[in-house]
């Protein structure tokens, strides 16, 4: 074990370490708090003084107040994935790359909704955190492209060029873009799913995270899609293959339900997190599927952080961190668009994953 | 073969072997001192210490092999 871990698999203790240390500069659970009784300057203040100062200062220049503060984050995001990118190896850089390939996928998504919307280039640039394993040049050049088509085109040579060639069909046919996010969601689970390596415990952990997060994505699709009484099979063309606890018979069980109340009741059949109860009769009470997607994101995250201290020399702690840090990101960003839509502190916090 | 051939040998073995098994040791203990030192600078001197501390395995070696030697 001692010697096969060393022989190439990854240098475990080296990034591991790192990214511990990284963990100790998050921002504590008060500081949310703290953050909610301030205003937006005194926000973008606080955040100006902390680790995100350099990106701020950077882009000073360009754009101010809300804009300056959201455009810093994704910047800081990307570049904090990517330096930890640059200093893993081996399998590690290998598991780790692959879940970052969800920022590809969130890039590429920009970029055909914004080309779908007849968006400026500049708009779309400003959408994207460059994160995963497409570079910032091959991203402008993607953006430079005129048609959704030459997007497609433009991607060829990468592991999105397949699904989206598929997807493109359909796009022609109903001009929808779900076609594509569909189809580079499930590639994106396919690819993960698919990882051949010498497989430890830990690497096995990290599988099972990914398998609650399918379940979680298509617990969230099938809320919203039974909500809006959608056909089964349509709904099944959005189901993600691979989950841990609902696999495809269960999702189509749960997607034949006759109706939304019926669908919940069936929900009580499976084990869900806690939170998941008193989400759903809240979800009932108000009408909004808010508290639902809330309580499925804490349970995913805090499945993230109890995994990331069981084996320490191993790829959960860098998981565990990639998802806080994208946490907070989250949470700042909603705590100051809240403030500056004037929301109450209450409405802000309900949306807060703390 | 005299007895000291096989003492030398042997104290050699002693130094040798806990010089390997200290090398292993402080490899990832090194590397995660490093990361943290690349982090944050101020790991520096506790990361040394915990870097070190393997090397106490050589002492041991080291204190059989004089033993073995001079004894």
């Amino acid at each position: 074990m001692l010697f096969r871990r060393s022989a190439g698999a990854g240098n475990y203790a080296y990034a591991t370490a790192r990214v511990k240390a990284r963990k100790a500069f998050l921002f504590p659970r008060d500081t949310y708090l703290k953050l909610l009784q301030m205003d937006v300057p005194e926000i973008s203040r606080f955040i100006g003084e902390s680790k995100y100062k350099e990106e701020i200062d950077e882009l000073a220049t360009k754009y101010s107040g809300i804009d300056l503060m959201e455009y810093a984050l994704n910047l800081n995001l990307a570049r904090d994935f990517g330096q930890i990118m640059s200093f893993c190896e081996g399998d590690l850089k290998l598991l780790i790359g692959s879940y970052l390939n969800r920022w590809d996928i969130w890039n590429i998504k920009s970029i055909l909704r914004g080309k779908s919307f007849g968006a400026s280039e500049e708009e779309i640039r400003e959408t994207l955190v460059p994160a995963g394993s497409l570079s910032t040049q091959k991203l402008n050049d993607l953006i430079r492209k005129g048609t959704i088509a030459d997007v497609v085109e433009g991607l060829a040579g990468t592991m999105f060029y397949k699904p989206l060639t598929s997807a493109l069909d359909e796009y022609n046919r109903t001009h929808l873009l779900s076609a594509f996010e569909n189809a580079l969601d499930k590639a994106y689970y396919a690819n993960l799913m698919a990882i051949k390596i010498a497989g430890t415990t830990a690497d096995e952990l990290f599988i099972s995270f990914i398998k609650h997060e399918i379940d979680a994505v298509n617990l969230r699709t099938l809320f919203r899609l039974k909500r809006e009484n959608v056909e089964h099979d349509k709904i099944m063309a959005y189901m993600i293959p691979g989950g841990s606890k609902f696999g495809m018979d269960d999702l189509r069980k749960l997607a034949q339900a006759p109706n939304y109340n019926e669908f919940v009741g069936m929900l009580k059949e499976y084990k869900l997190p806690e939170d998941m109860g008193p989400a759903i009769q809240k979800s009932q009470e108000t009408g909004s599927l808010n508290s639902v997607e809330i309580a499925l994101r804490k349970a995913l995250i805090a499945n993230g952080e109890k995994i990331s201290h069981l084996y320490p020399l191993s790829v959960t702690p860098i998981l565990g961190y990639i998802v806080r840090k994208n946490t907070e990101v989250n949470n700042l960003r909603i705590i100051a668009r809240g403030k500056e839509s004037h929301l109450s502190d209450e409405a802000i916090k309900s949306q807060l994953v703390i | 073969m005299p007895v000291e051939g096989l003492v030398a040998i042997g104290a050699g073995l002693a130094v040798g072997l806990a010089g390997i098994g200290s090398g292993i040791a402080e490899k990832d203990i090194g590397a995660a001192a490093v990361g943290a030192i690349a982090e944050d600078r101020s790991f520096f001197g506790q990361g040394l210490i915990f870097t070190v501390i393997p090397e106490t395995i050589v002492i041991f070696g080291l204190v059989i092999a004089i033993l073995l030697m001079f004894l």
